[in-house]
């Protein structure tokens, strides 16, 4: 088993990095590059360029040199099977390629750092690389033929952290609620509507140094607490097919604390998947 | 060794950092928080270059624009690993441009 992974630092988001600059090649009316990290999942809320089979590319200003050691693509991209590349830059002018992955166009379970990535089960797409750094990171997609235009929901590129012990037991990475409107006659017969069935569940983690809570602090009680920003989940890299994306549900608290039998922190963190995709039959 | 309580680290920048906590000094929280208020400072009056991952796995020369901090992707000598520097230099200038004419004459 592999370690899991949270992910909700997002360089692409201007939201969560107020001095950032998101640029791009084109944009149409209506579905203009700010919607890749706006965190909505529709597939009606998406970036896309004017002309078809041409590159398109989103470009991020940042503040600062930063680093960054994932992508995630959201459910709802009309590019697999292409290569699309994640690329970096210390001056704006020349662009280093950090990633070419060959977007997978099957579902399987794959290790994370596969270098084309893994397609989860949903339809969205992530990779764990090699560190990275850069002031400018530029999301690349190629031509992908006549008439057609990229659509790209959602782009995440951030530096995800890996807490150090694993999710602890009771561990479950497939937890559900049923979520749906239903009449019941008589009878005992039930009528149900379309059918939410969002991952809902808890993860359960101890620090294993107290220097390791400068990390769970910013992703996980900053980004995902503090801001309930949502947050890729991946229970284990070697089967990353099952990550899923989630934010804090209404009501929990949630908060690495001092408890007994464990030297720093421990914490037990709450979550419900994001805008989950609508079972229908 | 121990390494002391966390509220012991007073200030941590350079490669190690970037390559931990994604900018190159400590952060405490997220930005919007503050949490970035030990961002550095960094002057350079002229572009430069520095060396990074030019493709995936190969490193190469890398340029870098006005006033942004240099980054050298380079072996630690230690674990044999490639990891990010932050390289620092003072301000410097040639005295001698030239071998062929120390007049120095452009």
């Amino acid at each position: 088993m592999g370690l899991p992974l949270f992910l909700s630092d997002n360089l692409f988001s201007v939201v969560e990095y107020p001095a950032h600059v998101l640029t791009q090649s084109e944009q149409a009316p209506g579905f203009e590059s700010w919607h890749i990290a706006n965190g909505r999942r529709s597939a009606f809320d998406y970036w896309t360029g004017i002309t078809p089979n041409v590159v398109q590319t989103a470009t991020v200003q940042c503040d600062r040199v930063r680093s960054a050691n994932c992508v995630f693509l959201d459910r709802g991209f009309n590019y697999p099977g292409f290569a699309p590349s994640l690329q970096v830059s210390q001056d704006g002018v020349t662009f280093q390629t950090v990633v070419t992955p060959t977007l997978p166009t099957a579902v399987g379970p794959t290790v994370l750092t596969n270098s084309n990535g893994v397609l989860t089960e949903e339809g969205a797409w992530g990779l764990l690389f090699t560190v990275a750094d850069g002031l400018y990171w530029r999301w690349s997609i190629p031509p992908l033929g006549s008439n057609t235009l990229p659509v790209t929901v959602g782009l995440w590129v951030g530096m995800a952290y890996v807490p150090q012990s694993g999710f602890l037991m009771p561990w479950s990475e497939d937890q559900t609620t049923l979520t749906v409107q239903e009449t019941v006659s008589p009878l005992g017969w039930r009528g149900r509507g379309p059918r939410g069935i969002p991952k809902t569940g808890a993860i359960t983690t101890k620090l294993l140094t107290d220097d390791e809570y400068d990390l769970a602090r910013f992703h996980v009680v900053g980004l995902f607490g503090l801001r309930s920003r949502p947050a890729w989940i991946c229970y284990d890299q070697s089967q990353a097919d099952r990550t899923f994306l989630a934010i804090r549900p209404s009501g929990s608290g949630q908060g690495y604390g001092f408890e007994g039998g464990w030297y720093p922190r421990q914490d037990r963190i709450p979550y419900v998947e994001h805008e989950p995709s609508v079972t229908l039959l | 060794m121990s390494l002391g309580p966390r509220s012991n680290l007073i200030f941590a920048a350079g490669g190690d950092v970037l390559a931990k906590y994604g900018t190159l000094t400590r952060r405490l929280q997220i930005p919007t928080f503050g949490g970035e208020g030990g961002k550095e400072t960094f002057a350079r009056a002229s572009v430069a270059t520095s060396q990074g991952y030019v493709t995936p796995g190969v490193l190469g020369i890398v340029p870098v624009a006005v006033g942004v901090p240099r980054i050298d992707w380079a072996v630690d000598p230690v674990t044999g690993l490639v990891q990010p520097y932050a390289l620092i230099e003072a301000t410097a200038t040639n005295q001698a441009r030239f071998n062929r004419d120390l007049t120095n004459a452009v």
